[in-house]
């Protein structure tokens, strides 16, 4: 079935990897990688990590999946900002992408937004192909510097934010890593930056009940749902 | 030919056909309303509610197994006044039967919010968690002893305004006794299994894969135990069983009536499929139609030795 409208970045889809039998029994939530308005349809882009992604690969093209979705709240960012950062590592470059794609859709120049794209090696850029085709400013970083800035995308972030060189205001998104994804909250803090972070977790019902997913909430003895309160939360608001 | 009479009664209570959702697997019933029409399902077990309210266990909470999972929720939930005053509105006048989940850390906890929920028409009837593995002191040794089991169920039902349903546990050497201390100390019908004790590791890094170290084992792996025990329960007790246990779809759920249950829940299955339940409402309906059964009741207990 098409989806049709324009997904909202950061948003998820809950899929059974396996069209029949209970092994695995759950679904798996993937990030939206990019949709096409003419014909509906969804892309994903995702790393064989597990048995149930193992499983999924195996899905033929033709095949019909369940697929719960699009779930959760995504980047609620308005085009008033005054630039937008985003920093991905590896398998979180799909929901960034996706962002980018959305913000100059609607008219957000693309001069204004910078992309951080972290990987392990340059063997692994293809991941960054659509990326490379938007019009804005891209930059790698590979933690053995076979392709870009040598070290962490969070260490890439920190010396544009010395240098200046992401604009006035720069609004942090943020989706990678859980180490990742701390080293970002730690240096949007010490900045001063509003920082928005794209969190992963094992989301056995993605849709609010099973309390599985939850995340701690920042100063509080509470949780909060990854799938329903997230997956995109303010970086204040959680604990990592 | 009419179509087949899907009611049962529990405890008094007519249900408009025998499924219900497992305390757990389905919130407050509200985060279900987007997805299924709720008016069709026979009934909804809110999630186990406690004295104040509990944050529960810290994360990871849940590992997928073999066609199963293990959770440590920690029994999370709003606490009874909240419930009272923010959840059972959004159940009045859903058109199902409303089964309200207790649990508690001592009796005086159980009599508390008992009491709390007392005079709630939105309410149908009680089910008692004497058997959540997941909480330390919670519940769990209220099912493994019959005179513990005796007793809380005694004291319950003295104050209790609704049909009282205990949940039992599997982790026991033989659910007969407790099934049977519960009956004669009052219960109108008895909801079983609660999730088996179980763990899981991780072979590569070595971690035990939930922070709580142990958690309950729930989904299709754990059915054929639910099954010898639902079936081995209605060899003793005169009350309604309403069987638990990895039931996914309307197989498994005539499975469970032909064992001896009068209803079943619906638990780890609302994970995977939020519709679940009415697929297999609309499934059974059809299964008895092309049998010529006309009553639902006709199956409970009829599984024939081979």
């Amino acid at each position: 079935m098409p989806l049709e409208r324009f997904p909202i970045p950061g948003t998820f889809l809950h899929i059974k990897p396996n069209t029949t039998g209970t092994d695995p029994l759950l679904r798996r939530a993937f990030s939206i990688f990019d949709y096409d308005e003419t014909t509906g349809t969804i892309e994903i882009l995702y790393k064989v990590v597990g048995r149930g992604t193992e499983i999924f690969s195996r899905v033929r093209p033709g095949e019909t999946l369940d697929v719960l979705g699009p779930l959760g709240n995504g980047f609620d960012l308005p085009l008033t900002i005054d630039n937008l950062v985003l920093v991905a590592g590896g398998v979180g470059i799909p929901p960034l992408y996706l962002l980018a794609k959305s913000h100059l859709r609607r008219g957000f120049d693309g001069k204004r937004i910078s992309y951080l794209c972290g990987l392990t090696t340059v063997a692994e850029k293809p991941m960054a192909d659509r990326v490379e085709k938007l019009p804005i400013n891209l930059q790698f970083a590979t933690d053995d510097g076979s392709l870009g800035f040598k070290g962490f995308v969070s260490e890439l972030l920190r010396a544009r934010l010395d240098d200046g060189s992401l604009g006035i205001n720069p609004v942090i998104c943020a989706c990678g890593p859980d180490g990742m994804l701390k080293a970002v909250q730690t240096i949007a803090r010490a900045y001063g930056k509003k920082c928005y972070l794209s969190l992963e977790s094992i989301m056995p019902c993605g849709v609010g009940t099973c309390l599985g997913c939850v995340v701690k909430k920042d100063g509080e003895e509470k949780y909060v749902r990854v799938c329903r309160e997230g997956p995109v939360f303010e970086a204040t608001e959680v604990e990592l | 030919m009419t179509a087949p009479s899907l009611k049962v009664t529990i405890g008094g209570v007519e249900f408009k056909n025998p499924i219900l959702t497992a305390s757990g697997t389905f919130g407050y019933g509200e985060e279900f309303d987007e997805y299924i029409d709720l008016s069709r399902l026979g009934g909804i077990v809110t999630k186990s509610i406690t004295r104040h309210e509990r944050k529960g266990h810290p994360p990871p909470r849940t590992a997928e197994t073999a066609s199963g999972m293990l959770n440590a929720i920690g029994l999370a939930n709003v606490g009874v006044d909240a419930y009272v005053r923010e959840k059972l509105p959004f159940l009045r006048n859903l058109g199902t039967r409303i089964v309200v989940n207790v649990a508690g850390f001592d009796t005086d906890e159980y009599l508390y919010v008992i009491d709390k929920l007392n005079g709630h028409d939105e309410i149908d009837m009680i089910e008692l968690n004497i058997s959540c593995p997941n909480v330390k002191g919670a519940g769990m040794e209220f099912s493994s002893n019959p005179q513990i089991a005796y007793d809380i169920v005694k004291k319950v039902k003295g104050i209790c305004g609704f049909p009282l349903m205990p949940k039992l546990s599997p982790n026991v050497a033989d659910i007969k006794l407790i099934a049977k201390a519960c009956e004669e100390a009052g219960a109108d019908a008895l909801a079983l299994i609660n999730t088996l004790y179980g763990m899981a590791i991780d072979p590569f890094n070595w971690r035990i894969k939930l922070t709580n170290i142990t958690g309950g084992l729930s989904g299709p792996a754990i059915k054929p135990v639910a099954i010898a025990a639902v079936w081995k329960t209605a060899s003793v007790v005169k009350i309604p069983i309403v069987g638990i246990g990895g039931i996914m779809d309307y197989r498994d759920v005539i499975e469970f009536l032909l064992a001896g249950a009068t209803a079943v829940q619906f638990g780890t299955a609302n994970f995977v499929q939020p519709d679940c339940t009415i697929r297999a409402i609309d499934n059974l309906t059809d299964y008895l139609g092309s049998r010529n059964i006309q009553d639902v009741n006709d199956l409970i207990g009829k599984a024939k030795k081979t």
